[in-house]
């Protein structure tokens, strides 16, 4: 897939994971992989994007003696959320009209 | 590789990142390959899931351009680094080689001399200038080197004898 594409397909899935809630990097990769192929080197540049559009905060805590990130959908990760709809439903579009005008996708 | 390896290799890497965002990133991948070995995987194979340590400096690289910062970052230090050793030769020179000094400042001012003359011809009036303020500068430097230097060694010396009573 698109590298661009896949990117704003991840950081939807990641915080439709925060949505239920808190989460850290390892969990993250494994819930994601379970739909979209993802590894570390994809994941951080993503969470470091989010944090950095206030879609998710970070906080750091002990686990196992040693300190682990947390991240935290706020306020305006879910409304992005709540604007995905409409999206998806625009982008459906744009497929069916690449559909439409192309024989290569239609019989691809 | 183990992960203290692993993480070195790539803190050596990733050294053209601004000193916080190189922290938080090795950080990160310390942080990934930690959790792999909690969930029972061995060192070795937890640092080959998190990706090669070239995927990782791509990645990086391909985020933002740190490329720049850090070739101007580098050229100051070493232009730094140049102006220092140059201070701390001439120091050297100006308080234990004074003679040396003053020959190279006479040397100096001939050769500016000549320039100042040869430029007269050639280029005219300014360059003549130039040259010959230059020549004047040096000829003081000169006339003033001998004296503060011995002035510097004559204070040594007599610290040094009130050290040794």
């Amino acid at each position: 897939m698109d590298i661009q594409l896949k990117r704003g397909f991840i950081e939807i899935c990641v915080l439709s994971l925060l949505s239920k809630g808190d989460s850290y990097g390892y969990a993250l990769i494994r819930d994601v992989s379970s739909c979209v192929e993802i590894s570390e080197s994809t994941l951080y540049p993503i969470l470091k994007r989010l944090e950095g559009a206030n879609l998710l905060t970070v906080y750091t805590e002990e686990y196992n003696g040693r300190l682990r990130k947390y991240y935290t959908i706020t306020d305006g990760g879910r409304k992005h959320l709540r604007e995905f709809p409409a999206e998806w439903r625009e982008m459906t579009k744009i497929y069916s009209f690449i559909k439409e005008n192309s024989e290569e996708v239609r019989n691809g | 590789m183990d992960k203290k390896a692993f993480l070195d290799e790539l803190r050596n890497r990733l050294s053209f990142l601004p000193k916080d965002e190189l922290e938080r990133t090795i950080a990160y991948y310390n942080e990934m390959i930690s959790d792999r070995i909690d969930t029972g995987m061995s060192e070795e194979e937890a640092v080959k899931a998190v990706g090669s340590i070239d995927e990782i400096v791509e990645s990086v690289k391909a985020e933002g351009n740190y490329q720049g910062v850090k070739e101007t970052d580098k050229q100051y230090r070493t232009f730094t680094n140049i102006m220092l050793i140059i201070g701390t030769i001439a120091l050297y020179f100006a308080l234990v080689w004074d003679i040396i000094l003053s020959v190279g400042f006479a040397v100096s001012t001939v050769i500016c001399l000549i320039g100042a003359v040869a430029t007269a011809i050639t280029l005219g009036a300014p360059a003549f200038l130039i040259f010959m303020g230059m020549a004047l500068i040096l000829t003081a430097c000169f006339l003033i080197t001998i004296p503060i230097a011995s002035y510097i060694r004559f204070g040594i010396r007599r610290s040094k004898e009130a050290i040794r009573r």
